[in-house]
Parts: structure tokens; C-alpha cells; sequence
């Protein structure tokens, strides 16, 4: 199979993206736009998700935080060196994160791209592992953990999970914990790398002032044009009812926190934009439930959010509450009345009509754009399409998402209660 | 990028600037108070308070409903320290009408603004108070917001340090107030504060994006009106800019909290020059903390493996420089003592490479070039320049840059002296 590329064209956004299949089955997104910096990613469908895999019949675990462990080393070089240096020395912002089913190499510049972009896929393809830069790592992301863990967002998100799976691993932080960064080895990075950063299971996306036939020539250049056998996803059914209805602990915290979620493994990249814009429907400030807690004074720092991604679907809401138990039972509340009476079709007007604004606002970022057509890729969607896709979730669609969602079995809550002491010793 | 500077008198400017570049148009309107504890909690409860109804759309949820149906007009009331003063601002942010649906017949900009109108001129008041209930309410929120704190302890240890460092000065006040000076604030005073900033404070108003005839038209209508409020009367002074003090001796302060890693951070005060645009500072901060390859993160993360983060910012208003580190208390005295080492490196312009000096500024210009990128960062940047009274002309901007030589570092590193070093020991029960 040889290298392919197509136009694909947005007339009403006004936006135009060239899509490259390269011929070792790499994915190439590139919409140019007349902008001062451009934006580059790298990325893998890989996270932290992906801790039992099979790899030529051999089925393999390996530990917990794996996959953001290889990213925080895939900067370093042969000669020990740092690849952020490299960056640096031509003026590119570099960076890398890792996510429960991703991750991603990525720098912004003003200057000397392709130099940048050369530097970007050089390292992704050439990764440099040994025991001596593993110990060395070993103690920066101890830290790295520790760090995260006196976050109580963290903790509560984590708990949120633990309500809702019972063994899925985003119940797991993505960098790990301490005791399971302690084995991971050389070996099984490598392991790792070989099992999913294979170019058909991996995508670059660029948005900028820049030419994509002199993007192509650089991955022609460290790319060969063999393509590998692909990566296999397991995709086990899970059920809808949660893991347990309640999962709360203390923490240094001045209010309780609270995080209410909705399980729904029936989400899937064609009914995204349905599902988002059902919560946006029925949890946005627009709406009656959050006028009613926030004028009750029940709820602050009030959060609403569909997440979909290749290990988990929910939707949730959270926020600071002196009695999370009474924003739960007015949630449950809310959900029966919804079931019971249908989303209002003014909300869910409304919504669409959000959806549709927030798209327009992310087509003037390079950041957000190139992000996008990553998210699109891990997903099997086409980028451009986006708009429309929210403009073609029918009001039906909508109903029937609120009634198979919005049953019981699916609720749980993650609360952090604060200790009974002052946080502060001494005080 | 022109930026093009109109003034409607009254204390009242406009900076335009006018690109077809972009989808969406962001419009911010500022005012100057001086920042004392009372102003404090008064502008933090009003912000809130705006929300909650205007005389047009009495509560929240059709305040909320009009946004929405302006395309989801994005409104953000705060308010910031810049320099010495407390600004109070409305940025609204907006799809420029190109983009509306065909068919649809609405005027968002025109829409937008009517909108700040509203919540400047016409809020949801009587008698010369907004309503009790909803001053209490988010008087509330606000008392919660200051409990909560504590809860991000890279910030409270920021802001603890901060208050050390400045004590005696108005920046040691704490941005979100005490509960004390919030509990204070009456439905009264948070309405005698909105009509003091809209009636005596300068007032900085910015545009970016497409600049038409028609809303210029609706902006000078606007801004003349707000002008027009304040003719005759006297305009607010500016916060006293007040030297911190010195300490002849560092000042170490520990505090312990239940937590899984401690939170340092020093503060050092850097030599003061007479021009508050050199770059020099931003150039030495840079190197020394600032990115990724700066000595702090190659040094005391990546070789000693000491910690996660360590960096630093520069703060040119009070003429410091401040390390933040994510820490073990066991680690502290080695990350202070490398700390303290490369900055005596620094000092020795010959322990400044060209290469490094190169790429530094090279870092630093690109940043300002990727400004004109983000309407947004360019509006919120050109309000804070206004406000400190410093130049706006990117391109002499980065002239200045260009012209900072490693002597110039080396300078500063030499004349850096830590004054506060505070501690949030983490230790688990």
C-alpha cells in the first residue's frame, strides 16, 4: 500500500485538512492556518489503560504507569542527553502527556518548524532505554506521584472511578504508585513501545502556517514504509450497574467535594455528540438543576462533563457541598422527573446551540485544532465533520439517551469529607 | 500587529486591535482601584453579585438563557493584581457574526455589549444596595472559596510566602480577602463599589478582532457614555507603589500540614532599575528557572533527582524573583543549597554560554510572537501593560530582548538575594 492523500473540506467553517495514510499506515492531519506558531503532536493510541495486552500470542502485564513512565523517558537521547535541549536551542515549547488511552509528543514554535518537527519524529522513532535512566526516572516520578496525591481533585476523580468499575484499570492513577514505578524495567519498556508505538496505530497532527508535502518528506525520511501487523484492543462488554453506589474517605479539604457519576457503557464515537449534548441539556447553568442548588446554596464550584474514550463512557457532576448526600437525592430526583417528562426541547435547543458555539471557538487555536483532529483519529472520526455532527443530533436521540441512562442502577458518588482537625497543625 | 489607541476622556481608553484572522472577537473592560482589604471583598462579592441578575434579566438563569442564546457569550467577571492596583474586569469573548447560522437574525456584538451595559449601569439594584439575599449568598461563596485554599497546596504556599515577603505592603493583602473583611461587606457597600469604579476609576477597554464600522459605532456610543458618568468628577488615584522591606537575614518560616510532599518557596529580591522595561529580568528569570532546559529544572530535578518541579518567575512590580518546589522536607537544604549554586554560576557572565543566551531569547521572543495567535492572551496582556504604564509596541519589545547581554544576567544574579524562605512540610498521620 503506498502513501495516500486526500482534501477533505468544511465549506461552512471555512476549513480545509489534508489527510495523509502513509504507506506504513501512519495517520497525517494537517490544516493550515495563517498563524505566527504552529502546533505539532506526535501521539500514540496507548495510555495507562493498556496494562494487559497480547503481543505475538503472548499474553503480557506489565506495571501500573508504564506507558506515562516511556513517555517522560522517550526525551532523553542516546548520549544521555535531554531532546527538550534540542527544542530549546531553536526555540520550540516541547511537551508530552500521557492519558488513559493516549499519548502525545507535542511542541509549539514561531521559527525553524520543520527543524522542530524533524527533531519531534526522530525522537518518537528512536526511543533509548537503559537501566540507569530508569532508576534515575524512578525517583523524579515518585515525586510526580506524591505531588498528584495531595491533590484532592485527584483523589476524588480516582475514587469516582472505584464506584464505577469494579476492575477496569482507569481506577489505577495513570503515573502509578510508588511501589509499582519500583518494577518497571528497561525490558518491558521496550516491550511496550514495540507493542503499540507502531506507526498504523499512531498519528501526527500539525496545524499552522506550514506545508504538508515538507511534513510527508521529513516522515519519509525516519518513517520506512513497512507497515506492521496492527494492534489488538480488547473490547470487553461492561455492564451497566456500577461497582458501588458510595465511595468516600477524609482528606485535607475545607468542604466536602463531590463527584456524581453516571455509568454508560453504551457510548460510542456515533453517539458522542448526542450524549454530550443530553448532560449539557439537562446539567448546564441554563438549566433548572443547577439554578435550584446554586440558589439553594447547596453547590459550589460546579462542574458537568461527558467524558468518552476507548476504556470508559460516563457523565458526571461535582462540585463543594456542605451535604453531598442532599445534591444526590436531588440529582436522582432530577433523573426520574427527566425519564418521566422527557428533556425539554428548549433545553435541548439551547445545547445544540452551545455545542456549535464551543467548535467555533476552538477553530482559532492551533492548539485546540491539532488536538482535535488527535481526538478525531483515536476515535475513527473525521475532524471537519464536527459541527455537523452536533447539528445532526436529532431532539429523539436525545430522549432515548436520557432513558437508558438515567436509571439507578448507574448512579454512584465519590465524596471527600474533610478531617476533623484543621488542616494546618498548630492552629 | 497595529494597536490603535482611541481616548474618550473621563479616564477612559480604547485599544483596538483589528485582525479578520480569527472566528471569535474578545472585548475586556477594566477599572483601577486602589487595592486595600476593603476593596478587596467588596470587588470579589460583586463580581458574583453581577451574576445574579440585572434589571433586564432578573436571575441567573436568564442571564444565563441570554447568553446562550448570543451563541454562548462567554462573560468572565473577576478581578487581578496588576502592579499595585486591583483591577476589576468584564471580558466577554463572542463567534463573530460571520459565523452565525444562516437564517438566524442576531446581532451578538451588539448583543454583547448591551449585555455590559447592562451589568455596569443597570444591575439588579434599589434604593442603593443590590438584593441581601444575594450579597449573603455570595458572601458565602466567597468565605468557602477562602477556606478552600488549603486545598491546592502549591497555591496556599505561594500565597503564604507572598504575604511574608510583602508584608506592610498592599500585596500582602490575599486576593480572595479574609473572612473577616468579606463577612463586612454589605449589600450597601458592594453597590457604593460598582458605582465608584463605573463613576472615578481609569478605565482600560480593549477590542480584538474584526473591527467593523458598525461596532465601532456601538463601542464609541458605549465608552462615551461611561466618560460622560464621570465628567466633572475626580478620577481615583493609583495605588502607592511602597518598597518591601528588606531583610538583613533570610526569613525561614515552617508550617506543617497533613500532606504527601512538602511545598517550598523562596523569595529573592533582584536589583531595581530605573526602567521598568528592560528585559533583563525576563532574560535571567528564563535561564535560571523559567523553562524546561533553565538551571533549576536540569539541575535539581533531572541530575540530583530531588524533585518534580522547581521554577521560578520573575515579578517586576515588586522586583523579585520566586522558586517554587514541590519538595521532601529531607531534600530541602540540598535543592536551597543547588538553588543557591547556580545562582552564584550565574553571576560569572562567563558561566552564561552564547548558545544559551541565544536560545533563551529566542524563547522569549517566540512567545510574543505566539501572543498574536491567542486574542484572548493578547487582550489580557495588553490590559496588564496599560496598567503598569509600560510600552505596548511588541516589536520594540522584542528589540529590547535582542539587546540583553549575559553581563546583564550576571548582573542580576549577583545583586539576587533570597529574603523569605517558606516551608509547607508535608507529613502524613
Amino acid at each position: 500500500m503506498g502513501t495516500k492523500t486526500e482534501i477533505v473540506r468544511n465549506a461552512f467553517i471555512g476549513e480545509e485538512m489534508t489527510k495523509i495514510t502513509h504507506a506504513s499506515g501512519l495517520m497525517i492531519y494537517v490544516i493550515k492556518k495563517e498563524f505566527k506558531s504552529a502546533y505539532a503532536i506526535f501521539g500514540t493510541r496507548y495510555g495507562s489503560f493498556d496494562n494487559e495486552f497480547v503481543v505475538d500470542g503472548e499474553n503480557i502485564t506489565v506495571p501500573h504507569g508504564i506507558a506515562h513512565f516511556l513517555e517522560h523517558k522517550m526525551f532523553e537521547t542516546e548520549d544521555g542527553g535531554d531532546t527538550f535541549e534540542q527544542f530549546a536551542e531553536i526555540g520550540a515549547d516541547a511537551n508530552a502527556y500521557t492519558s488513559t488511552d493516549r499519548t502525545a509528543y507535542l511542541f509549539s514554535c514561531t521559527e525553524d518548524f520543520y527543524k522542530a518537527f524533524e527533531t519531534l519524529v526522530n525522537m518518537v522513532v528512536t526511543p533509548v532505554f537503559t537501566k540507569e535512566n530508569v532508576e534515575k526516572e524512578q525517583g523524579i516520578i515518585a515525586q510526580e506521584i506524591k505531588m498528584c496525591e495531595d491533590r484532592p481533585s485527584n483523589t476524588l476523580h480516582y475514587n469516582l472511578m472505584k464506584a464505577l468499575y469494579e476492575k477496569n484499570p482507569v481506577r489505577i492513577p495513570i503515573a502509578g504508585t510508588v511501589e509499582s514505578i519500583s518494577e518497571i524495567t528497561a525490558e518491558l519498556l521496550y516491550k511496550c513501545y514495540n507493542a503499540f508505538y507502531r506507526m498504523n496505530n499512531m498519528a501526527i497532527c500539525v496545524c499552522g502556517d506550514v506545508d504538508s508535502d515538507k511534513i510527508l518528506e521529513i516522515v519519509d525520511r525516519y518513517v520506512p514504509s513497512v507497515s506492521e501487523s496492527e494492534v489488538e484492543f480488547s473490547d470487553e462488554a461492561d455492564s451497566p450497574r456500577v461497582n458501588a453506589a458510595l465511595v468516600s474517605e477524609e482528606a485535607e479539604v475545607s468542604k466536602p467535594m463531590f463527584r456524581i457519576g453516571v455509568k454508560f457503557p453504551e457510548g460510542t464515537s456515533e453517539n458522542s455528540c448526542a450524549c454530550e449534548i443530553l448532560w449539557e441539556a439537562l446539567f448546564s447553568s441554563c438549566e433548572d438543576f443547577f439554578s435550584d442548588i446554586y440558589e439553594s446554596e447547596l453547590v459550589s464550584g460546579y462542574r458537568y462533563y461527558y467524558e468518552y474514550s476507548r476504556p470508559c463512557s460516563y457523565f458526571a457532576i461535582g462540585g463543594d457541598s456542605d451535604s453531598p448526600e442532599a445534591v444526590f437525592k436531588k440529582f436522582k430526583e432530577y433523573a426520574a422527573k427527566t425519564v418521566a417528562n422527557g428533556v425539554s426541547k428548549e433545553a435541548f435547543e439551547r445545547a445544540k446551540r452551545n455545542a456549535y458555539a464551543d467548535v467555533i471557538r476552538d477553530f482559532d487555536y492551533s492548539e485546540e485544532i491539532a488536538e482535535g483532529m488527535f481526538e478525531s483519529f483515536l476515535v475513527n472520526e473525521n475532524y471537519l465533520d464536527i459541527a455537523e455532527s452536533y447539528q445532526a443530533v436529532s431532539y429523539d436521540e436525545v430522549q432515548e439517551l436520557a432513558k437508558i441512562a438515567l436509571s439507578d442502577e448507574r448512579f454512584c458518588m465519590s465524596v471527600l469529607y474533610p478531617r476533623a482537625k484543621s488542616p494546618l497543625k498548630g492552629e | 500587529m497595529e494597536i490603535k489607541q482611541v481616548e474618550f476622556g473621563g479616564g477612559v481608553s480604547l485599544g483596538v486591535i483589528n485582525t479578520d484572522k480569527f472566528k471569535n472577537n474578545w472585548f475586556s473592560l477594566s477599572f483601577a482601584l486602589p487595592r486595600t482589604p476593603e476593596n478587596i471583598a467588596n470587588v470579589g462579592v460583586l463580581a458574583n453579585v453581577l451574576k445574579r441578575g440585572t434589571q433586564k434579566h432578573r436571575t441567573m438563569k436568564e442571564i444565563e438563557r441570554y447568553l446562550c442564546s448570543l451563541y454562548d457569550l462567554s462573560v468572565d467577571i473577576t478581578d487581578v493584581t496588576v502592579d499595585y492596583d486591583l483591577i476589576f474586569k468584564i471580558q466577554v469573548g463572542f463567534i463573530d457574526d460571520a459565523f452565525v447560522p444562516l437564517g438566524e437574525r442576531v446581532n451578538v456584538f451588539e448583543g454583547a455589549i448591551e449585555f455590559v451595559k447592562e451589568l455596569l449601569f443597570e444591575p439588579l439594584a434599589e434604593n442603593g444596595e443590590f438584593s441581601k439575599d444575594y450579597t449573603e449568598s455570595e458572601k458565602k461563596h466567597r468565605i468557602d472559596k477562602i477556606k478552600a485554599e488549603i486545598n491546592n497546596k502549591d497555591v496556599y504556599a505561594f500565597k503564604r510566602c507572598n504575604e511574608i515577603a510583602c508584608e506592610g505592603t498592599p500585596l500582602a493583602y490575599n486576593g480572595n480577602g479574609t473572612i473577616d473583611t468579606v463577612s463586612a461587606v454589605t449589600p450597601k457597600s458592594v453597590y457604593g463599589t460598582l458605582q465608584y469604579a463605573v463613576g472615578h476609576c481609569r478605565a482600560e477597554a480593549v477590542f480584538a478582532g474584526n473591527y467593523t464600522e458598525s461596532k465601532e459605532e456601538v463601542l464609541k456610543e458605549f465608552l462615551s457614555t461611561l466618560a460622560a458618568k464621570r465628567e466633572g468628577k475626580a478620577l481615583s488615584p493609583r495605588t502607592e507603589r511602597v518598597s518591601l522591606k528588606a531583610f538583613d537575614k533570610t526569613k525561614e518560616v515552617t508550617e506543617q500540614i497533613d500532606a504527601k510532599q512538602g511545598r517550598m518557596v523562596l523569595s529573592f529580591s533582584i536589583p531595581k532599575s530605573d526602567d521598568r522595561a528592560d528585559m533583563s529580568v525576563a532574560v535571567f528569570n528564563e535561564i535560571f528557572g523559567g523553562s524546561p532546559v533553565s538551571r533549576l529544572f536540569t539541575n535539581v530535578r533531572e541530575r540530583l533527582s530531588l524533585c518534580y518541579y522547581c521554577s521560578s518567575m520573575a515579578e517586576k512590580s515588586t522586583w523579585r524573583v520566586i522558586v517554587r518546589s514541590g519538595i521532601d522536607i529531607e531534600n530541602r537544604q540540598k535543592a536551597i543549597d543547588e538553588i543557591s549554586r547556580q545562582l552564584g554560576l550565574l553571576s560569572n557572565p562567563e558561566n552564561i554560554s552564547d548558545e544559551e543566551l541565544e536560545s533563551t531569547k529566542i524563547s522569549i521572543l517566540s512567545s510574543y510572537d505566539a501572543m498574536s495567535d491567542s486574542l484572548p492572551n493578547l487582550v489580557s496582556w495588553y490590559m496588564r501593560m496599560r496598567w503598569y504604564g509600560l510600552d505596548t509596541d511588541i516589536e520594540a519589545i522584542k528589540e529590547r530582548v535582542r539587546a540583553v547581554t549575559s553581563a546583564d544576567v550576571a548582573d542580576i544574579a549577583r545583586g539576587t538575594k533570597m529574603q523569605v524562605s517558606y516551608f509547607l512540610d508535608g507529613k502524613e498521620e
